[in-house]
């Protein structure tokens, strides 16, 4: 009976340990993604950067971008990204809650929100709760590149111009540090000029080529590009790190239960040994007796 | 003169350049040391620097163009390293351009 109890236990440190070796490989893969992704990250940030700076020489000279004027009930689009795949924490929930909080709170509002998904993870989840995603796209969340940007930006662009909807949001997941992403949203469109525009008194005296609201409205559509796979990249950086720190934590756990085990089964195995003694010992009284 | 060549996936160019070629609406662009500060839109074509006696080209899907002092900065979205000359680089970026009006529809 006992050598029962030591075969199950042998049984359980034995799969323990062979999840062990996969979280650990999920770990070391995330984290030699990180580095790549992070990489990308900086070069589109510095581009974005410099996009944002020619913009603000804009308004700073008196342009300003036009947007459609709306009344009444708003349609939103809200473009949320996810992951493929699972096995990152809590970085897809978190993100999933956000956007359902973002939803609720235009729903309040007596807006109308449509939603477009980027992961699998985030389609799941709306049509689990029986909210047809208007467009999904999977497989981009891996390594974004500036074609996925453009695929899912540009039909969104077109809507908006034609009034099919009022407003572009996007949910996603800033990376800031490897310990730290933080989900938010931003709105891309209608094109919103912060306050920067007054503090920069219109420094260059720039020439403008062929004039600066064409120069502007030349320049609007790739910000937002640029902002959607800035957004992309930061979501894609997120996930690894999310991954990496989940699976570091599995692989964790699973030696700490390896551990607990190898005790019980050193624990079961003496019983066993007891028993067998306390047996013969009994066998040769009953012998000599 | 220093040029920065900078699209969303990597920088592609930085360095001391004698000139940068292009195309604006109005026209063929042709910079040199000095420029008047400047912020222009590219035509979807070709961009060639000329640098270190040797000329470098690329083709782009459009994009802008920001001259200030002491640096000229053109920021593509599209864009694709060209064995050759201007020619064989306005070609490339007009089929860059085609590549991404076919993904709007």
């Amino acid at each position: 009976m006992a050598s029962a109890e030591l075969r199950i236990i042998n049984r359980r440190i034995k799969s323990v340990k062979s999840t062990k070796k996969i979280t650990r490989a999920m770990e070391l893969i995330a984290s030699s993604r990180i580095v790549k992704a992070q990489q990308r990250l900086t070069s589109s940030n510095n581009y974005t950067n410099l996009l944002a700076q020619i913009v603000e020489e804009l308004t700073g000279s008196g342009e300003m971008p036009t947007s459609p004027k709306i009344e009444g009930t708003k349609k939103i689009t809200l473009v949320v990204i996810t992951s493929d795949r699972g096995l990152a924490g809590a970085y897809n929930t978190n993100i999933l809650k956000l956007a359902e909080i973002r939803k609720s709170e235009y729903e309040n509002l007596n807006n109308k929100v449509e939603i477009v998904t980027v992961g699998k993870k985030a389609n799941g989840y709306f049509k689990y709760r029986n909210i047809e995603p208007k467009q999904n796209y999977e497989g981009i969340t891996d390594e974004p590149n500036f074609e996925n940007a453009l695929e899912i930006m540009t039909p969104l662009v077109q809507e908006f111009y034609e009034g099919k909807t009022n407003q572009i949001e996007l949910v996603y997941t800033e990376y800031q540090s490897a310990m730290t992403q933080t989900a938010l949203y931003k709105t891309v469109l209608p094109f919103e000029v912060e306050q920067i525009a007054k503090e920069i008194e219109s420094v260059g005296g720039y020439t403008f080529e062929p004039s600066a609201s064409q120069v502007l409205s030349n320049i609007i559509p790739k910000y937002t590009n640029a902002t959607i796979f800035s957004a992309l990249l930061n979501a894609s950086t997120s996930e690894h790190a999310a991954r990496m720190r989940a699976m570091k934590a599995a692989t964790e756990n699973a030696e700490e239960l390896i551990k607990i085990l190898s005790r019980k089964s050193n624990q079961a195995r003496q019983a066993e040994i007891t028993t067998e003694i306390s047996e013969i010992v009994g066998g040769a009284e009953a012998l000599a007796g | 003169m220093f040029v920065e060549v900078v699209c969303p996936e990597e920088n592609c160019f930085t360095g001391e350049a004698t000139m940068v070629i292009s195309r604006t609406p109005n026209g063929e662009i042709g910079i040199l040391e000095g420029h008047e500060p400047t912020v222009a839109t590219l035509q979807p074509g070709g961009l060639t620097i000329e640098h270190d006696n040797q000329r470098t080209s690329f083709g782009i899907s459009g994009g802008i163009l920001q001259i200030t002092g002491e640096k000229v900065i053109v920021l593509a979205e599209l864009i694709e390293k060209v064995d050759g000359d201007h020619e064989k680089a306005i070609e490339v970026g007009q089929g860059l351009a085609k590549q991404a009006f076919t993904t709007e529809e």
